[in-house]
């Protein structure tokens, strides 16, 4: 019960930081508040998800489980192909 | 004189027909002028506008085929307040989500990701993602709106995302995972059906979709927590959270992953090995595709659409011949095997759509005329009724006048099938009712459509009684119309 308790301060306390530090959008399509904020907290999750990825070879070889050069990331997008 | 007393002076001597569909967004709008459609680019979308052309991104959607193109035209003014005047590449045959199939509305849906992302690179984004901004040109799903483009702001949530997930992964997922036929629920819910909605109707089991669970559960309780909430009202708390561009392409992946893996899963049906059953020889078969192969270069029309056109069989006589062909169908599966084919044969004159002809699409929208009905996207220059009328004269009950009356406002030229009462096809919707028909006659057909149409060729299939007619509209009947 406790954790529940604190989980939902943490969620209540990051949803509150999340509306205090933000950005008005000028749309001809109303976004919907529910969808932006929903938006907002998949992408924080999302972001970190990427981030991730994109160093996952650099965490495996600072953690020292990966010791060979990592190969190359291609970052140019199909377009550019 | 206002800015709107000028605009309506000007459409009224320059005979500026706006689009119904064309009011909603102030960047600009379609008009027809001489029978050409254009689309004027108001002077508050050329920032944006300018960025589209000069970042390369025009270009790049071009040459990959997702965007129609266009062409900047100088000698046509439109109204107050132009910036640019752009004539797009002809589509032949407006379409709509609820008469797409599976894979058309999916292939939609995963166009409409992959511009948003290849806009991203270009610091534009689609500002909305409307199913609608979507048509079929030369078979392909490309993107028609030119002007859903505005210059992208590093932190901003992507505003057209609840409409895309309400226009295309709230109908995709239900289709997938409740019942194929409720892409029907678009033609009720124009702007995309409610998640919450989508959300009640879904199998509990797809909370364990990571992607449906997020996307369409759970944003649905997060809209109706925040709509429902008095002080979500105000202005400070309409301000949105920031996503970052990293965030919006995570979310961009888990939305076409999610999409990517939504199955149609058919039950009894082997693809492939789908069509009607016929009661006739292999040789009367041929029979019937020669004569309407016949019958379709005697009619030379510049486009056909094939009524009740199964899997395209007889469709695909017209399309082989570079003429633009709709094969409208009321079986979702029939249409998704005839879009596959087209997929994997290359195909580019021929359309499979749904169409359910005892209620076909009416129009839609604010006016009702959004979405234009099916007789406003006519007349076609020739239609193909296969093995058709018994269908709706028996099992519809409907008397062969309605039906010379329907066919003579959507068509010019008619080629159509009599099949008579004796025939097993017709006794076998016969089995479980009585026959009340008794006027279902070659007499009485050839009657009925006589009042609109004339006769211009008659003709058995052979080893069957069933034959087949070449009729063109009368002139009189076309004036009426």
């Amino acid at each position: 019960m406790k954790n529940i308790k604190y989980a939902s301060i943490l969620i209540a306390f990051a949803v509150c930081g999340v509306l205090l530090s933000t950005k008005l959008a000028h749309a001809y399509l109303d976004p919907g508040t529910g969808s932006a904020i929903l938006q907002g907290l998949i992408a924080a999750i999302a972001a970190v998800g990427i981030v991730v990825k994109l160093y996952w070879h650099r965490i495996l070889r600072l953690l020292g489980l990966k010791k060979e050069n990592p190969p190359s990331i291609n970052m140019k997008s199909k377009e550019d192909k | 004189m206002s800015e709107i007393i000028k605009d309506l002076h000007t459409a009224v001597k320059e005979k500026i027909l706006k689009q119904p569909a064309s009011f909603r967004d102030p960047s600009g709008f379609v008009f027809e002028q001489n029978g050409i459609l254009y689309r004027q680019v108001n002077q508050v979308y050329r920032e944006h506008y300018d960025h589209l052309i000069n970042s390369g991104l025009y270009d790049v959607l071009i040459q990959r085929g997702l965007m129609v193109p266009h062409q900047e035209i100088n000698n046509v003014k439109g109204l107050n307040d132009a910036y640019k005047i752009l004539e797009p590449s002809h589509i032949n045959f407006i379409s709509y989500p609820y008469e797409w199939s599976f894979s058309q509305l999916k292939d939609a849906a995963l166009l409409t990701l992959e511009i948003q992302r290849i806009a991203l690179n270009h610091h534009m984004t689609l500002k909305d993602a409307s199913a609608y901004n979507v048509q079929f040109f030369f078979s392909r799903p490309i993107f028609i709106d030119t002007l859903s483009f505005e210059k992208y702001q590093e932190g901003q949530p992507w505003a057209a995302y609840r409409q895309f997930c309400q226009h295309f992964l709230a109908p995709l997922s239900l289709m997938a995972q409740k019942n194929i036929s409720l892409n029907k629920l678009l033609a009720v819910h124009i702007d995309g059906i409610p998640l919450d909605l989508t959300s009640s109707l879904l199998p509990r089991s797809t909370w364990f979709n990571v992607g449906l669970a997020l996307h369409v559960h759970i944003h649905a309780k997060t809209q109706k927590a925040f709509s429902s909430t008095d002080h979500m009202n105000n202005d400070k708390t309409r301000r949105q959270m920031p996503v970052s561009k990293n965030g919006l392409i995570g979310i961009l992946d888990g939305l076409q992953k999610t999409i990517t893996k939504l199955k149609w899963k058919t039950t009894g049906t082997e693809w492939g090995e789908y069509y009607g059953v016929t009661n006739y020889s292999e040789s009367a078969f041929q029979h019937k595709k020669n004569i309407v192969e016949k019958y379709i270069e005697i009619a030379t029309p510049r486009n056909v659409w094939d009524l009740g056109g199964n899997v395209g069989v007889f469709s695909r006589i017209a399309s082989n011949m570079n003429i633009p062909t709709v094969s409208f169908d009321i079986d979702p599966l029939a249409v998704e095997i005839n879009y596959r084919e087209v997929l994997e044969k290359k195909e580019k004159f021929l359309l499979p759509l749904l169409l359910d002809l005892t209620n076909p699409s009416p129009g839609l929208g604010w006016n009702c005329s959004e979405r234009s009905s099916i007789f406003q996207r006519g007349p076609a220059d020739c239609i193909l009724a296969l093995a058709l009328i018994h269908h709706l004269s028996i099992s519809n009950n409907v008397p062969f006048e309605n039906l010379s009356d329907f066919f003579s406002k959507i068509c010019k030229s008619l080629i159509v099938e009599f099949i008579p009462k004796d025939d097993s096809q017709i006794q076998r919707l016969l089995r479980s009712r009585k026959d009340i028909f008794v006027d279902y006659s070659q007499k009485n057909f050839e009657a009925a459509f006589m009042r609109h149409f004339n006769i211009k060729h008659a003709e058995s299939i052979s080893g069957s009684a069933r034959r087949l007619y070449l009729m063109q509209k009368k002139e009189e009947i076309s004036e009426k119309y």
